[in-house]
């Protein structure tokens, strides 16, 4: 009987974990949470993965490089998408995505991302990868980014207060792009 | 005398030109809204739909339309365009026969009929993918003066910039609006339902 009730616990308890994912992990000073990737429409020859990365420390950091488990992915590159006068670039990062200490920096759709290039398959929601995310101080932290729908994604985003925290946030300077963060998630 | 009251004249004159020219610049820069709006835009064209059959400007007349230009290798614009035009359609449930969809490609070397189709299909059937030879889609796309440009990622790989707001069509097929990216969709569907009339 008490066997029973312990196995009884551990199942509610396992069940209230699995549906409240632990979704945010310690790397030296960084908190890592909000681990994701955009579920792609079977031509897509491209993803977006979004992380959102808290610096508690007193040092800053730098993300340099990413990589994932799946062979259906050609390689992880490290993007930033810009709207400037309805006009949208992308382009590499130079140098990694800087982690300042004492802030949060958001990858997420409309501006700094993981750029899955090079895709053979889709990405399905409910599918989870691991992906290894390597930073200059804190080394690689692997973690799992399941693939959610861009409603989830943006939903998942909505209120984190990442609009304001980012380094992309004064390169705007556009209405556009105000526009874009108050629609997300609507 | 005289003269120098010509030239306060003249530089009251100049100052109040450049008053009215930052003013207007400075109505155009807050609107956004660019003097495409109202204009026929766009020259005759001859180019492929995603199932490879011959399509022309006609496309855009007859009833209205949603146009925008893209790339597949495009990891945010263009499939969130995609998913916000199904999405305002299906709130606003009209179909093909009461408005028309387009991406056009702006990447026609890589975006091949087959490829757009492949593209498109799984997501939408509302939106029809647009490329042709490549000269003649830049053509295209130059004639509704959007701006497009390739960059090389290194690996021989490369990304587009390009415009991203969604032109509005009249049944006319003129510009009656434009929807920037990322939209409140209550916004975007607003402006739907005005060209819908």
């Amino acid at each position: 009987m008490r066997n029973l009730l312990a196995a009884t616990a551990l199942a509610v308890f396992s069940t209230a974990t699995l549906t409240a994912p632990i979704w945010a992990e310690r790397a030296g000073d960084l908190e890592i949470s909000k681990t994701m990737l955009r579920a792609t429409p079977p031509g897509a020859p491209v993803a977006g993965g979004y992380v959102m990365i808290e610096n508690t420390g007193a040092t800053d950091d730098t993300l340099v490089s990413a990589s994932i488990d799946l062979e259906t992915v050609g390689r992880v590159e490290l993007h930033e998408m810009r709207m400037a006068d309805g006009v949208m670039s992308m382009s590499e990062v130079d140098g990694g995505i800087a982690i300042p200490a004492g802030e949060t920096v958001v990858l997420q759709p409309g501006g700094l991302h993981l750029m899955l290039m090079g895709l053979t398959g889709p990405l399905v929601p409910g599918e989870t990868h691991q992906v290894t995310l390597t930073f200059a101080q804190s080394g690689e932290v692997t973690m799992d980014f399941p693939v959610m729908t861009l409603g989830d994604v943006r939903d998942a985003f909505e209120g984190a207060g990442a609009m304001d925290h980012g380094g992309h946030g004064e390169d705007h300077g556009d209405g556009h792009t105000a526009d874009a963060h108050s629609g997300h998630g609507d | 005398m005289k003269r120098r009251g010509l030239t306060i004249a003249f530089a009251l004159g100049v100052a109040v030109l450049a008053l009215g020219a930052g003013v207007a610049l400075r109505q155009v820069m807050d609107n956004r809204t660019p003097a495409v709006v109202g204009t026929q835009l766009g020259e005759p064209f001859t180019l492929v739909d995603q199932n490879g059959a011959p399509i022309t400007e006609a496309a855009f007349t007859g009833r209205p339309s949603l146009l925008f230009f893209g790339f597949t290798h495009c990891p945010e614009i263009c499939p969130t365009t995609v998913y916000d035009i199904e999405t305002w359609l299906s709130d606003l449930d009209v179909g093909p026969d009461d408005i028309g969809g387009y991406f056009v490609t702006i990447d026609p070397e890589r975006d091949t009929p087959e490829f757009l189709r492949d593209y498109l299909e799984p997501q939408t059937d509302r939106v029809i993918g647009i490329t042709g030879e490549p000269e003649a889609v830049r053509d295209m796309a130059k004639s509704w003066r959007v701006y497009f440009q390739r960059r090389e990622l290194g690996d021989g790989d490369y990304t587009m910039d390009h415009y991203a707001s969604v032109f509005v069509l009249n049944d006319a097929g003129e510009v009656v609006d434009l929807i920037p990216y990322g939209s409140n969709p209550e916004e975007a569907k607003a402006k739907i339902r005005a060209v819908l009339g």
